[in-house]
This record gives structure tokens, C-alpha cells and sequence, in this order.
């Protein structure tokens, strides 16, 4: 994903993707260091679910 | 899966960050947050239930250090602090620094099932945060608070 254009970001909320990773996260923070909330939450209800179905 | 490596980045990278939500993550230091985010002032770190049932029996619970917590309470502007699950970190110590620390604390949630921390010291948290607005404790005292809560906050 290409962040050049966000510069001025400061809210980011990726609680819905499930596919998450640290590389991900890294990429975003090194490249928008305007945020000022971020919301990763891996709990949400949409994540929920798919961890009740993996089980 | 997100870890202490996202920890790491977002506290070097975010020095202005004021809202940090991450509920499910395997993250145990949050240090380098204390360190280097100065102006947060909500923090999710929740994990869930089905998060700690899975892996009960296996060494892969991740829980952070109680000291880091209390480093992120003495920068003082904390008034969020969403901590469920996180039963190692939440001992009597973490939250009489939580309750000296964070006078102006709106919204604390440290529900778990295990044991560790005193009534007193839950009785010195509602004294000394006269502004909470929400609540959540262990689940050790839901039926203590459910008729003593007045009780406990008149003293």
C-alpha cells in the first residue's frame, strides 16, 4: 500500500483486518508519523467470529 | 499476529499518539509506549476470553509487566485504560499507581478471573479517582460491588 499521499493522517482505525501483521504495522507508523489514534483491536466482533469458527 | 515489534515502531514513530487500541495483540512490553508516547491518554491492551481459553493451557499467555504499566500512569494524562485479561499486570501495586497517579481517570477495566488483588486497595482506587465513569473490576468483586460500590465510594 502506497502512504505517501497521508501525511497529515491522524486517526487510523484497522480493526477489521484480520490479516494484520507487524511488518503491516511498521510500515504504517514509519510511514504516517501524524497519527495520533490508532485502533488494531484483533478482538473486535468480526475477528471474534472467525476465531470461535477456527476452533 | 501483532507483538511487541509493532510496540516498538509505533511508540519510536508516534511520539504525539493519544489513542492506542490493541485488543488481542501478543504484546507484553509497553515500555517503549511509556517512554516515548507522553500525550496518550486512551489505551486498549484487552485481550478476550476466548484469547485466554485457548491457550490455557500452554505457556503462550502473554501478559505485560506491571511495571510498565504503572511507567505509562506516571505520565499522568491517562484517562481511558481498557486492561481486560491482563491478570499479571494487574496487582495491588498497578492500581494503587493507577489510583495515585490518575486522579483525573474517567474509565478503567481490569476484569479477570484470578485472584491478586485486594478490596482495599479497589476501595482506595474509587476514592482516590473521584471521576471515573466507568468501571469494570475483577471478577472477584462483581458481587461484593454489586451491593457495596455505594458503600465503598461514601466511605
Amino acid at each position: 500500500m502506497e502512504l505517501a499521499n497521508v501525511k497529515t493522517l491522524k486517526k487510523v482505525n484497522l480493526e477489521h483486518s484480520r490479516a494484520l501483521k507487524d511488518e503491516g504495522v511498521i510500515n504504517l507508523v514509519q510511514s504516517v508519523p501524524t497519527i495520533e489514534e490508532l485502533k488494531l483491536n484483533l478482538t473486535s466482533r468480526r475477528n471474534f467470529r472467525i476465531d470461535l469458527t477456527l476452533q | 499476529v501483532i507483538s511487541d515489534l509493532s510496540i516498538v515502531a509505533i511508540a519510536f514513530n508516534l511520539p504525539h499518539l493519544k489513542v492506542l487500541k490493541m485488543g488481542g495483540c501478543d504484546i507484553t512490553n509497553l515500555r517503549p509506549i511509556a517512554e516515548h508516547c507522553k500525550e496518550l491518554t486512551k489505551l486498549n491492551i484487552s485481550k478476550s476470553l476466548l484469547q485466554i481459553v485457548t491457550n490455557w493451557s500452554s505457556d503462550n499467555i502473554k501478559n505485560i509487566n506491571p511495571p510498565d504499566l504503572i511507567a505509562i500512569a506516571e505520565n499522568g494524562n491517562l484517562t481511558h485504560l481498557y486492561a481486560q485479561y491482563h491478570c499479571a499486570a494487574i496487582t495491588d501495586e498497578s492500581i494503587l499507581a493507577i489510583a495515585n497517579l490518575l486522579p483525573n481517570l474517567k474509565a478503567l477495566d481490569i476484569v479477570h478471573y484470578l485472584p491478586g488483588v485486594e478490596e482495599h486497595t479497589i476501595r482506595t482506587l474509587l476514592n482516590k479517582c473521584l471521576f471515573l465513569e466507568s468501571f469494570i473490576p475483577p471478577h472477584k468483586f462483581t458481587n461484593v460491588l454489586a451491593a457495596d460500590l455505594v458503600r465503598l465510594c461514601n466511605g
